[in-house]
Protein backbone atom coordinates (compact mmCIF):
# COMPACT_ATOMS: atom_id res chain seq x y z
CA UNK A 1 0.00 0.00 0.00
CA UNK A 2 1.31 3.62 -1.12
CA UNK A 3 2.31 5.89 2.22
CA UNK A 4 -1.04 8.18 1.70
CA UNK A 5 -0.11 11.72 3.08
CA UNK A 6 -3.17 13.17 5.75
CA UNK A 7 -3.95 15.84 3.26
CA UNK A 8 -5.56 13.29 1.21
CA UNK A 9 -8.14 12.76 3.17
CA UNK A 10 -9.65 16.13 2.45
CA UNK A 11 -8.83 16.37 -1.14
CA UNK A 12 -11.68 16.75 -3.28
CA UNK A 13 -13.10 14.34 -6.45
CA UNK A 14 -11.25 15.77 -8.94
CA UNK A 15 -7.63 15.92 -7.14
CA UNK A 16 -8.37 12.42 -6.05
CA UNK A 17 -9.71 11.13 -9.52
CA UNK A 18 -6.03 13.06 -11.00
CA UNK A 19 -3.89 11.15 -8.67
CA UNK A 20 -5.83 7.77 -9.55
CA UNK A 21 -5.14 8.65 -13.18
CA UNK A 22 -1.61 9.91 -12.62
CA UNK A 23 -1.15 6.10 -10.41
CA UNK A 24 0.12 8.54 -7.54
CA UNK A 25 -2.42 5.86 -5.57
CA UNK A 26 -4.81 2.49 -6.65
CA UNK A 27 -8.29 2.57 -5.78
CA UNK A 28 -7.28 -0.34 -3.48
CA UNK A 29 -4.90 2.52 -1.22
CA UNK A 30 -8.04 4.35 -1.28
CA UNK A 31 -10.37 1.92 0.20
CA UNK A 32 -7.66 1.16 2.50
CA UNK A 33 -7.03 3.80 3.94
CA UNK A 34 -10.61 5.89 4.14
CA UNK A 35 -12.23 2.27 5.53
CA UNK A 36 -9.92 2.16 8.24
CA UNK A 37 -10.21 5.69 8.79
CA UNK A 38 -13.78 5.62 8.81
CA UNK A 39 -13.69 2.46 11.32
CA UNK A 40 -10.84 3.76 13.65
CA UNK A 41 -12.81 7.45 13.70
CA UNK A 42 -16.34 7.15 13.20
CA UNK A 43 -17.27 5.36 16.42
CA UNK A 44 -15.24 8.65 18.17
CA UNK A 45 -18.21 11.13 16.72
CA UNK A 46 -20.93 8.01 17.05
CA UNK A 47 -20.78 8.80 12.75
CA UNK A 48 -20.23 5.12 12.07
CA UNK A 49 -23.22 2.61 11.80
CA UNK A 50 -21.56 -0.27 9.90
CA UNK A 51 -17.84 -0.76 8.42
CA UNK A 52 -18.01 -2.39 4.95
CA UNK A 53 -14.04 -1.79 4.77
CA UNK A 54 -13.74 -5.17 3.14
CA UNK A 55 -16.82 -5.18 0.80
CA UNK A 56 -14.94 -1.59 -0.49
CA UNK A 57 -11.57 -3.32 -0.93
CA UNK A 58 -13.10 -6.04 -3.28
CA UNK A 59 -14.64 -3.29 -5.30
CA UNK A 60 -11.19 -1.62 -5.56
CA UNK A 61 -9.69 -4.14 -6.70
CA UNK A 62 -12.34 -4.64 -9.47
CA UNK A 63 -11.92 -1.09 -10.32
CA UNK A 64 -8.06 -1.13 -10.52
CA UNK A 65 -8.10 -4.78 -12.46
CA UNK A 66 -9.78 -2.56 -15.50
CA UNK A 67 -8.19 0.73 -15.11
CA UNK A 68 -5.09 0.67 -17.19
CA UNK A 69 -6.66 0.77 -20.50
CA UNK A 70 -8.47 3.90 -19.17
CA UNK A 71 -5.31 5.68 -18.40
CA UNK A 72 -3.68 5.16 -22.30
CA UNK A 73 -6.97 7.32 -22.69
CA UNK A 74 -5.66 9.80 -20.79
CA UNK A 75 -9.25 9.75 -18.41
CA UNK A 76 -10.89 7.34 -16.44
CA UNK A 77 -14.31 5.92 -17.21
CA UNK A 78 -15.60 8.70 -14.41
CA UNK A 79 -15.23 11.02 -12.04
CA UNK A 80 -16.32 8.66 -9.25
CA UNK A 81 -14.13 5.61 -10.51
CA UNK A 82 -12.23 4.63 -7.52
CA UNK A 83 -13.22 7.49 -5.09
CA UNK A 84 -14.75 5.61 -1.93
CA UNK A 85 -17.56 6.82 -0.20
CA UNK A 86 -20.67 6.28 2.84
CA UNK A 87 -24.20 5.76 2.82
CA UNK A 88 -26.67 6.68 5.13
CA UNK A 89 -27.72 4.00 7.08
CA UNK A 90 -31.22 4.24 5.28
CA UNK A 91 -30.15 3.39 1.91
CA UNK A 92 -30.36 -0.93 1.86
CA UNK A 93 -27.24 -2.94 0.48
CA UNK A 94 -27.81 -6.25 -0.36
CA UNK A 95 -27.03 -8.90 2.47
CA UNK A 96 -26.18 -6.05 4.49
CA UNK A 97 -27.65 -4.44 8.16
CA UNK A 98 -30.11 -1.50 7.67
CA UNK A 99 -30.80 -0.47 10.75
CA UNK A 100 -32.32 3.06 9.68
CA UNK A 101 -30.66 4.14 13.17
CA UNK A 102 -34.02 2.57 15.20
CA UNK A 103 -33.31 -0.33 17.46
CA UNK A 104 -36.42 -2.13 16.23
CA UNK A 105 -34.86 -2.44 12.85
CA UNK A 106 -31.30 -3.66 14.38
CA UNK A 107 -31.08 -6.50 12.38
CA UNK A 108 -32.72 -5.75 9.44
CA UNK A 109 -31.55 -6.64 6.07
CA UNK A 110 -32.46 -6.73 2.37
CA UNK A 111 -31.50 -9.02 0.11
CA UNK A 112 -30.98 -5.60 -2.97
CA UNK A 113 -28.76 -2.73 -3.47
CA UNK A 114 -30.90 0.48 -3.09
CA UNK A 115 -30.96 2.18 -6.64
CA UNK A 116 -28.24 4.96 -5.57
CA UNK A 117 -25.88 2.32 -4.53
CA UNK A 118 -26.12 0.16 -7.62
CA UNK A 119 -25.68 3.50 -9.48
CA UNK A 120 -22.57 4.03 -7.71
CA UNK A 121 -21.02 0.98 -7.42
CA UNK A 122 -21.66 0.83 -11.49
CA UNK A 123 -19.37 4.08 -11.71
CA UNK A 124 -16.53 2.60 -9.67
CA UNK A 125 -17.12 3.82 -6.15
CA UNK A 126 -16.49 1.69 -3.60
CA UNK A 127 -18.79 1.86 -0.67
CA UNK A 128 -16.35 1.78 2.99
CA UNK A 129 -19.42 1.82 5.56
CA UNK A 130 -23.07 2.66 6.62
CA UNK A 131 -23.01 5.77 8.28
CA UNK A 132 -25.71 7.10 11.58
CA UNK A 133 -28.76 9.05 11.10
CA UNK A 134 -31.56 9.60 13.85
CA UNK A 135 -33.79 7.22 14.10
CA UNK A 136 -36.38 6.78 11.38
CA UNK A 137 -34.62 10.14 9.34
CA UNK A 138 -36.44 12.07 12.73
CA UNK A 139 -39.97 10.44 12.06
CA UNK A 140 -42.22 13.50 12.87
CA UNK A 141 -39.79 15.12 15.25
CA UNK A 142 -38.02 14.02 18.14
CA UNK A 143 -36.31 16.29 21.09
CA UNK A 144 -32.58 14.82 21.42
CA UNK A 145 -30.01 14.70 19.63
CA UNK A 146 -29.47 11.07 21.14
CA UNK A 147 -32.79 9.71 19.13
CA UNK A 148 -30.32 7.43 17.56
CA UNK A 149 -29.65 3.52 17.92
CA UNK A 150 -25.85 4.94 17.45
CA UNK A 151 -25.95 7.84 20.09
CA UNK A 152 -25.77 11.55 19.52
CA UNK A 153 -24.19 12.78 16.07
CA UNK A 154 -20.87 14.40 17.91
CA UNK A 155 -19.61 17.27 15.81
CA UNK A 156 -16.21 17.49 14.65
CA UNK A 157 -15.49 20.98 15.12
CA UNK A 158 -16.67 20.35 19.13
CA UNK A 159 -17.64 17.25 20.05
CA UNK A 160 -19.54 18.45 23.24
CA UNK A 161 -22.10 20.15 20.00
CA UNK A 162 -24.76 17.69 18.24
CA UNK A 163 -23.72 17.16 14.93
CA UNK A 164 -27.73 17.91 13.06
CA UNK A 165 -29.16 16.02 11.79
CA UNK A 166 -31.28 13.27 10.26
CA UNK A 167 -28.05 12.63 7.94
CA UNK A 168 -25.56 13.18 11.15
CA UNK A 169 -23.36 10.97 10.21
CA UNK A 170 -23.05 11.27 6.62
CA UNK A 171 -22.32 15.12 7.53
CA UNK A 172 -19.71 14.57 10.53
CA UNK A 173 -17.68 12.14 8.04
CA UNK A 174 -17.45 14.62 5.31
CA UNK A 175 -16.03 17.16 7.81
CA UNK A 176 -14.05 14.98 9.66
CA UNK A 177 -12.32 13.67 6.49
CA UNK A 178 -13.16 9.90 6.92
CA UNK A 179 -15.23 9.43 3.09
CA UNK A 180 -14.59 11.92 -0.03
CA UNK A 181 -18.36 12.42 -0.18
CA UNK A 182 -21.39 10.52 1.46
CA UNK A 183 -25.15 10.36 0.53
CA UNK A 184 -27.87 11.55 2.72
CA UNK A 185 -31.54 12.40 2.59
CA UNK A 186 -33.83 15.02 3.52
CA UNK A 187 -37.37 15.13 3.76
CA UNK A 188 -37.45 18.92 5.38
CA UNK A 189 -34.15 19.93 6.64
CA UNK A 190 -31.72 16.25 7.42
CA UNK A 191 -29.36 17.43 4.45
CA UNK A 192 -29.31 21.21 4.78
CA UNK A 193 -28.89 21.14 8.73
CA UNK A 194 -26.17 18.75 9.24
CA UNK A 195 -24.53 20.41 6.50
CA UNK A 196 -24.29 23.44 8.01
CA UNK A 197 -23.57 22.58 12.17
CA UNK A 198 -20.97 20.81 10.38
CA UNK A 199 -19.44 22.57 7.56
CA UNK A 200 -19.82 20.99 4.63
CA UNK A 201 -21.30 21.44 1.28
CA UNK A 202 -24.54 19.68 0.16
CA UNK A 203 -26.93 19.08 -1.92
CA UNK A 204 -30.41 18.42 -1.49
CA UNK A 205 -31.65 17.86 -5.08
CA UNK A 206 -34.89 18.43 -6.82
CA UNK A 207 -37.97 15.82 -5.87
CA UNK A 208 -37.55 12.51 -8.14
CA UNK A 209 -34.58 13.51 -9.82
CA UNK A 210 -32.59 10.81 -7.73
CA UNK A 211 -34.33 7.52 -7.37
CA UNK A 212 -35.24 6.56 -4.14
CA UNK A 213 -35.87 3.39 -4.63
CA UNK A 214 -34.60 0.97 -1.82
CA UNK A 215 -34.47 3.97 0.28
CA UNK A 216 -36.19 4.38 3.93
CA UNK A 217 -39.40 5.94 3.29
CA UNK A 218 -40.74 8.47 5.39
CA UNK A 219 -43.24 10.68 3.44
CA UNK A 220 -43.48 9.62 -0.43
CA UNK A 221 -44.12 13.17 -1.99
CA UNK A 222 -41.37 14.86 0.54
CA UNK A 223 -37.96 12.16 0.72
CA UNK A 224 -34.87 13.50 -1.19
CA UNK A 225 -32.02 11.65 -1.30
CA UNK A 226 -28.60 13.87 -2.30
CA UNK A 227 -24.94 14.33 -1.52
CA UNK A 228 -22.73 15.71 1.20
CA UNK A 229 -19.09 16.81 -0.37
CA UNK A 230 -16.32 19.15 -0.15
CA UNK A 231 -16.95 21.41 -2.71
CA UNK A 232 -20.12 22.75 -5.00
CA UNK A 233 -18.27 21.25 -7.74
CA UNK A 234 -18.14 17.88 -6.21
CA UNK A 235 -21.85 17.41 -5.61
CA UNK A 236 -22.06 18.63 -8.87
CA UNK A 237 -20.24 15.33 -9.95
CA UNK A 238 -21.94 13.19 -7.67
CA UNK A 239 -25.51 14.38 -8.34
CA UNK A 240 -24.96 13.44 -12.20
CA UNK A 241 -23.99 9.64 -11.05
CA UNK A 242 -26.72 9.43 -9.40
CA UNK A 243 -29.41 11.01 -10.90
CA UNK A 244 -31.91 9.29 -13.04
CA UNK A 245 -35.17 8.41 -13.80
CA UNK A 246 -35.89 4.76 -12.36
CA UNK A 247 -39.71 2.65 -12.92
CA UNK A 248 -38.97 1.31 -9.23
CA UNK A 249 -39.51 4.81 -7.70
CA UNK A 250 -42.76 6.38 -8.23
CA UNK A 251 -42.03 9.72 -7.48
CA UNK A 252 -39.31 9.39 -10.10
CA UNK A 253 -39.29 12.72 -12.47
CA UNK A 254 -37.40 10.56 -15.27
CA UNK A 255 -34.75 12.76 -15.77
CA UNK A 256 -31.33 13.03 -16.24
CA UNK A 257 -28.95 15.37 -14.54
CA UNK A 258 -25.38 16.46 -16.37
CA UNK A 259 -23.06 18.71 -14.20
CA UNK A 260 -22.22 21.17 -17.09
CA UNK A 261 -20.18 23.58 -15.48
CA UNK A 262 -19.14 25.28 -18.95
CA UNK A 263 -22.27 26.14 -20.01
CA UNK A 264 -22.83 28.14 -16.90
CA UNK A 265 -25.18 31.42 -17.04
CA UNK A 266 -23.07 34.49 -16.50
CA UNK A 267 -23.37 35.70 -12.58
CA UNK A 268 -24.33 38.89 -14.53
CA UNK A 269 -27.10 37.60 -15.95
CA UNK A 270 -28.37 36.26 -12.81
CA UNK A 271 -30.94 37.72 -10.35
CA UNK A 272 -30.59 36.80 -6.47
CA UNK A 273 -33.14 36.92 -4.48
CA UNK A 274 -32.56 37.87 -0.68
CA UNK A 275 -34.32 39.58 2.15
CA UNK A 276 -32.12 42.24 4.55
CA UNK A 277 -33.49 40.56 8.12
CA UNK A 278 -32.41 36.88 7.47
CA UNK A 279 -28.98 38.69 7.45
CA UNK A 280 -28.98 41.28 10.57
CA UNK A 281 -32.03 40.21 12.32
CA UNK A 282 -32.82 36.71 12.07
CA UNK A 283 -30.03 35.41 13.41
CA UNK A 284 -28.18 34.27 16.50
CA UNK A 285 -25.97 37.43 17.40
CA UNK A 286 -23.25 35.49 17.27
CA UNK A 287 -23.27 34.86 13.52
CA UNK A 288 -24.54 37.81 12.46
CA UNK A 289 -20.81 38.88 11.42
CA UNK A 290 -20.36 35.63 9.41
CA UNK A 291 -23.52 35.98 7.48
CA UNK A 292 -23.06 40.02 6.48
CA UNK A 293 -19.55 39.28 5.28
CA UNK A 294 -21.29 36.22 3.44
CA UNK A 295 -23.72 38.22 1.58
CA UNK A 296 -21.30 41.02 0.37
CA UNK A 297 -19.14 38.14 -0.86
CA UNK A 298 -22.77 36.94 -2.63
CA UNK A 299 -23.07 40.69 -3.61
CA UNK A 300 -19.84 41.03 -5.12
CA UNK A 301 -20.19 37.88 -7.45
CA UNK A 302 -21.82 40.72 -10.29
CA UNK A 303 -25.33 39.24 -9.65
CA UNK A 304 -28.53 41.49 -9.54
CA UNK A 305 -29.16 41.56 -5.54
CA UNK A 306 -33.11 41.36 -5.60
CA UNK A 307 -34.96 42.10 -2.11
CA UNK A 308 -37.82 39.60 -1.95
CA UNK A 309 -39.96 37.48 0.34
CA UNK A 310 -42.03 33.99 1.06
CA UNK A 311 -45.41 34.36 0.02
CA UNK A 312 -47.23 33.92 3.19
CA UNK A 313 -48.36 30.36 4.01
CA UNK A 314 -48.01 28.30 6.86
CA UNK A 315 -45.67 25.75 5.69
CA UNK A 316 -44.46 24.41 9.04
CA UNK A 317 -48.28 23.28 9.75
CA UNK A 318 -48.04 21.86 5.88
CA UNK A 319 -45.26 20.44 6.27
CA UNK A 320 -46.22 18.56 9.83
CA UNK A 321 -49.69 17.33 8.70
CA UNK A 322 -48.25 15.67 5.68
CA UNK A 323 -45.37 14.39 7.22
CA UNK A 324 -46.97 12.60 10.14
CA UNK A 325 -49.47 11.35 8.28
CA UNK A 326 -46.97 9.42 6.01
CA UNK A 327 -45.02 8.62 8.79
CA UNK A 328 -47.83 7.25 10.54
CA UNK A 329 -49.02 5.20 7.89
CA UNK A 330 -45.50 3.90 6.57
CA UNK A 331 -44.60 2.96 10.72
CA UNK A 332 -48.06 1.61 11.26
CA UNK A 333 -47.04 -2.38 11.82
CA UNK A 334 -43.85 -0.92 14.10
CA UNK A 335 -46.71 0.98 16.26
CA UNK A 336 -49.42 -1.41 16.70
CA UNK A 337 -47.04 -3.75 17.54
CA UNK A 338 -46.18 -1.86 20.43
CA UNK A 339 -42.29 -2.20 18.93
CA UNK A 340 -42.20 1.33 18.68
CA UNK A 341 -41.40 1.27 22.39
CA UNK A 342 -37.84 0.05 21.32
CA UNK A 343 -37.28 3.97 19.66
CA UNK A 344 -34.79 5.96 21.50
CA UNK A 345 -36.84 9.38 22.00
CA UNK A 346 -40.52 9.14 23.88
CA UNK A 347 -41.25 12.64 21.56
CA UNK A 348 -40.81 10.63 18.12
CA UNK A 349 -42.95 7.71 20.04
CA UNK A 350 -45.85 10.27 20.76
CA UNK A 351 -45.83 11.98 17.13
CA UNK A 352 -45.71 8.45 15.52
CA UNK A 353 -48.77 7.75 17.40
CA UNK A 354 -50.85 10.99 17.21
CA UNK A 355 -50.13 10.92 13.19
CA UNK A 356 -52.85 7.72 13.46
CA UNK A 357 -55.13 10.07 14.66
CA UNK A 358 -55.14 12.76 12.42
CA UNK A 359 -58.39 13.50 10.34
CA UNK A 360 -58.37 12.29 6.72
CA UNK A 361 -59.76 16.64 6.06
CA UNK A 362 -56.90 17.83 8.03
CA UNK A 363 -54.34 15.85 5.42
CA UNK A 364 -56.13 16.75 2.46
CA UNK A 365 -56.40 20.39 3.43
CA UNK A 366 -52.69 20.22 4.19
CA UNK A 367 -52.33 18.99 0.16
CA UNK A 368 -54.34 20.90 -1.63
CA UNK A 369 -52.61 24.13 0.58
CA UNK A 370 -49.39 22.86 -0.55
CA UNK A 371 -50.66 23.21 -4.28
CA UNK A 372 -51.12 27.13 -3.74
CA UNK A 373 -47.62 27.64 -1.78
CA UNK A 374 -46.52 25.83 -4.54
CA UNK A 375 -47.21 27.46 -7.66
CA UNK A 376 -46.55 30.74 -5.39
CA UNK A 377 -43.36 29.69 -4.79
CA UNK A 378 -42.45 29.22 -8.16
CA UNK A 379 -44.24 32.67 -9.22
CA UNK A 380 -41.00 33.90 -7.53
CA UNK A 381 -38.89 32.42 -10.07
CA UNK A 382 -40.15 34.75 -12.21
CA UNK A 383 -38.33 37.51 -10.70
CA UNK A 384 -35.31 35.74 -9.55
CA UNK A 385 -33.20 32.51 -9.99
CA UNK A 386 -31.90 32.03 -6.48
CA UNK A 387 -32.65 32.80 -3.50
CA UNK A 388 -30.09 33.36 -0.76
CA UNK A 389 -30.62 32.96 3.10
CA UNK A 390 -28.38 31.68 6.09
CA UNK A 391 -29.21 27.34 6.24
CA UNK A 392 -29.66 28.28 9.54
CA UNK A 393 -29.98 31.05 12.23
CA UNK A 394 -27.34 29.37 14.73
CA UNK A 395 -24.33 27.04 14.96
CA UNK A 396 -24.86 23.38 16.53
CA UNK A 397 -26.59 23.13 19.94
CA UNK A 398 -25.06 21.35 22.73
CA UNK A 399 -25.89 17.34 22.28
CA UNK A 400 -27.93 17.34 25.73
CA UNK A 401 -30.11 20.45 24.96
CA UNK A 402 -33.44 19.80 24.25
CA UNK A 403 -33.96 20.37 20.14
CA UNK A 404 -37.43 22.34 20.87
CA UNK A 405 -36.88 24.48 23.33
CA UNK A 406 -34.09 26.92 21.62
CA UNK A 407 -33.58 29.97 24.05
CA UNK A 408 -36.67 32.59 23.29
CA UNK A 409 -36.02 35.80 21.58
CA UNK A 410 -38.64 38.25 20.01
CA UNK A 411 -39.38 37.27 16.45
CA UNK A 412 -38.24 39.81 13.93
CA UNK A 413 -41.84 41.02 12.15
CA UNK A 414 -40.09 40.95 8.90
CA UNK A 415 -40.42 36.93 7.99
CA UNK A 416 -38.06 37.45 4.98
CA UNK A 417 -37.50 33.86 3.57
CA UNK A 418 -37.47 32.34 7.10
CA UNK A 419 -39.59 29.28 5.92
CA UNK A 420 -37.67 28.23 3.17
CA UNK A 421 -36.51 24.71 4.12
CA UNK A 422 -40.11 23.22 4.64
CA UNK A 423 -41.26 25.77 1.52
CA UNK A 424 -38.39 24.24 -0.34
CA UNK A 425 -39.28 20.94 0.62
CA UNK A 426 -42.82 21.35 -0.14
CA UNK A 427 -42.15 22.80 -3.43
CA UNK A 428 -39.49 20.04 -4.26
CA UNK A 429 -37.08 22.50 -4.91
CA UNK A 430 -33.21 21.96 -5.16
CA UNK A 431 -30.83 23.89 -2.61
CA UNK A 432 -27.28 23.98 -1.73
CA UNK A 433 -25.99 24.25 1.61
CA UNK A 434 -22.39 26.07 1.53
CA UNK A 435 -20.04 26.92 4.58
CA UNK A 436 -19.71 30.81 5.18
CA UNK A 437 -17.78 31.63 8.39
CA UNK A 438 -17.57 31.00 11.89
CA UNK A 439 -19.31 31.74 14.87
CA UNK A 440 -18.02 30.79 18.35
CA UNK A 441 -15.56 28.80 16.64
CA UNK A 442 -18.49 26.42 14.91
CA UNK A 443 -19.47 26.82 11.10
CA UNK A 444 -22.16 28.18 9.88
CA UNK A 445 -23.62 27.90 6.36
CA UNK A 446 -25.85 29.63 3.21
CA UNK A 447 -28.51 28.16 1.56
CA UNK A 448 -28.90 28.57 -1.90
CA UNK A 449 -32.80 27.40 -3.17
CA UNK A 450 -33.69 27.28 -7.08
CA UNK A 451 -36.45 26.45 -9.02
CA UNK A 452 -37.24 22.84 -9.79
CA UNK A 453 -33.96 21.57 -11.82
CA UNK A 454 -32.06 24.27 -11.43
CA UNK A 455 -29.18 23.01 -10.14
CA UNK A 456 -26.76 23.84 -12.59
CA UNK A 457 -26.98 27.04 -11.66
CA UNK A 458 -27.22 27.05 -7.54
CA UNK A 459 -23.90 24.70 -8.67
CA UNK A 460 -22.47 27.82 -10.50
CA UNK A 461 -23.06 30.41 -8.18
CA UNK A 462 -21.79 27.98 -5.30
CA UNK A 463 -18.92 27.20 -7.33
CA UNK A 464 -18.35 31.02 -7.55
CA UNK A 465 -19.17 31.61 -4.41
CA UNK A 466 -16.46 29.20 -3.44
CA UNK A 467 -13.50 30.48 -5.55
CA UNK A 468 -13.37 33.56 -3.40
CA UNK A 469 -14.10 31.99 0.18
CA UNK A 470 -11.93 28.73 1.87
CA UNK A 471 -14.66 28.17 4.59
CA UNK A 472 -15.47 24.87 2.80
CA UNK A 473 -11.76 24.25 2.91
CA UNK A 474 -11.25 24.34 6.74
CA UNK A 475 -10.67 21.09 8.32
CA UNK A 476 -11.66 20.52 12.45
CA UNK A 477 -9.22 19.77 14.76
CA UNK A 478 -11.67 18.02 17.22
CA UNK B 1 -39.54 -3.95 0.88
CA UNK B 2 -39.50 -7.15 2.17
CA UNK B 3 -36.94 -7.99 4.32
CA UNK B 4 -34.41 -11.11 3.61
CA UNK B 5 -33.82 -13.58 6.52
CA UNK B 6 -30.66 -13.42 8.27
CA UNK B 7 -27.94 -15.79 8.66
CA UNK B 8 -26.60 -16.38 11.92
CA UNK B 9 -23.28 -14.84 11.41
CA UNK B 10 -25.47 -11.69 10.30
CA UNK B 11 -27.69 -11.88 13.46
CA UNK B 12 -24.40 -12.15 15.87
CA UNK B 13 -23.03 -9.04 13.81
CA UNK B 14 -26.22 -7.03 14.48
CA UNK B 15 -25.97 -8.06 18.16
CA UNK B 16 -22.43 -6.89 18.22
CA UNK B 17 -22.94 -4.05 16.49
CA UNK B 18 -25.85 -2.83 18.88
CA UNK B 19 -24.00 -3.80 21.80
CA UNK B 20 -21.01 -1.78 20.86
CA UNK B 21 -23.47 1.72 19.40
CA UNK B 22 -25.12 1.45 22.23
CA UNK B 23 -21.94 2.01 24.81
CA UNK B 24 -20.81 4.56 22.53
CA UNK B 25 -23.49 7.14 23.01
CA UNK B 26 -21.86 9.84 24.94
CA UNK B 27 -25.17 11.74 25.96
CA UNK B 28 -27.71 10.47 28.05
CA UNK B 29 -30.84 8.97 26.23
CA UNK B 30 -33.66 10.93 26.56
CA UNK B 31 -35.04 11.17 30.40
CA UNK B 32 -38.41 9.21 31.01
CA UNK B 33 -41.27 11.38 30.67
CA UNK B 34 -45.09 10.56 31.00
CA UNK B 35 -45.88 8.80 27.79
CA UNK B 36 -49.79 9.77 28.26
CA UNK B 37 -48.44 13.17 28.89
CA UNK B 38 -46.48 12.89 25.75
CA UNK B 39 -49.24 11.64 23.68
CA UNK B 40 -51.25 14.98 24.94
CA UNK B 41 -48.61 17.21 23.73
CA UNK B 42 -48.17 15.55 20.27
CA UNK B 43 -52.22 15.78 20.08
CA UNK B 44 -52.01 19.31 20.77
CA UNK B 45 -50.03 19.46 18.43
CA UNK B 46 -51.83 18.25 15.88
CA UNK B 47 -54.94 20.03 16.66
CA UNK B 48 -53.05 22.99 16.04
CA UNK B 49 -51.85 22.23 12.71
CA UNK B 50 -54.86 21.42 11.96
CA UNK B 51 -56.47 24.86 12.97
CA UNK B 52 -53.92 26.61 11.27
CA UNK B 53 -54.53 24.98 7.86
CA UNK B 54 -58.68 24.97 8.33
CA UNK B 55 -57.41 28.82 8.36
CA UNK B 56 -56.56 29.19 4.95
CA UNK B 57 -58.91 29.54 2.10
CA UNK B 58 -59.03 27.08 -0.71
CA UNK B 59 -60.47 27.58 -4.21
CA UNK B 60 -62.88 24.53 -4.67
CA UNK B 61 -60.93 23.21 -7.70
CA UNK B 62 -57.63 22.96 -5.74
CA UNK B 63 -56.97 19.10 -6.11
CA UNK B 64 -54.41 17.87 -2.97
CA UNK B 65 -50.57 17.88 -4.49
CA UNK B 66 -50.18 14.25 -5.32
CA UNK B 67 -50.87 12.43 -8.62
CA UNK B 68 -51.95 9.49 -10.09
CA UNK B 69 -52.59 8.44 -13.22
CA UNK B 70 -54.54 5.66 -14.98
Amino acid sequence: MAELGSEIYFAGIPELSRMLLAKEVTALDLARAFGRRLETLGPRYNALALPLTERAIRQAKAVDAEIDPWRKRGHLRGPLEGVPYGAKDLLSVAGQITTWGARPFAAQVFDYDATVVHKLESAGAPLVGKLAMVELAGGPGYRYASASLTGPGLNPWDRTRWSGGSSSGSAIAVAAGLVPFAIGSETSGSILTPAAFCGVTALRPTYGLVSRYGAMPLSWTLDKLGPFCRSAEDCGLVLETIAGGDRRDPGSAGKSFYYTPQYARKMSDLRIGFAPADFSEWPDEAARPAFRQALEVMRGLGATMVETRLPDFPYGAIVSAILSVDAASVFEPLILSGKVEELADRKQIAGLKAGLEIPANVYLKAMRVRRLAREAILKLFGDVDVLVTPACFGTAPKIDEPLDHRPDRAKPKDAGLTGLIPAGNLAGMPALALPCGFADNLPVALQLAGAPFTENTLLAVGKEFQSRTDWHKRKPSA
Amino acid sequence: MKPSRMTRRQLAGAILTTAATAAAAQAPSSPPSPPAGELQDARDQNQRTGETLAKVQVPIETEPAFHFAA
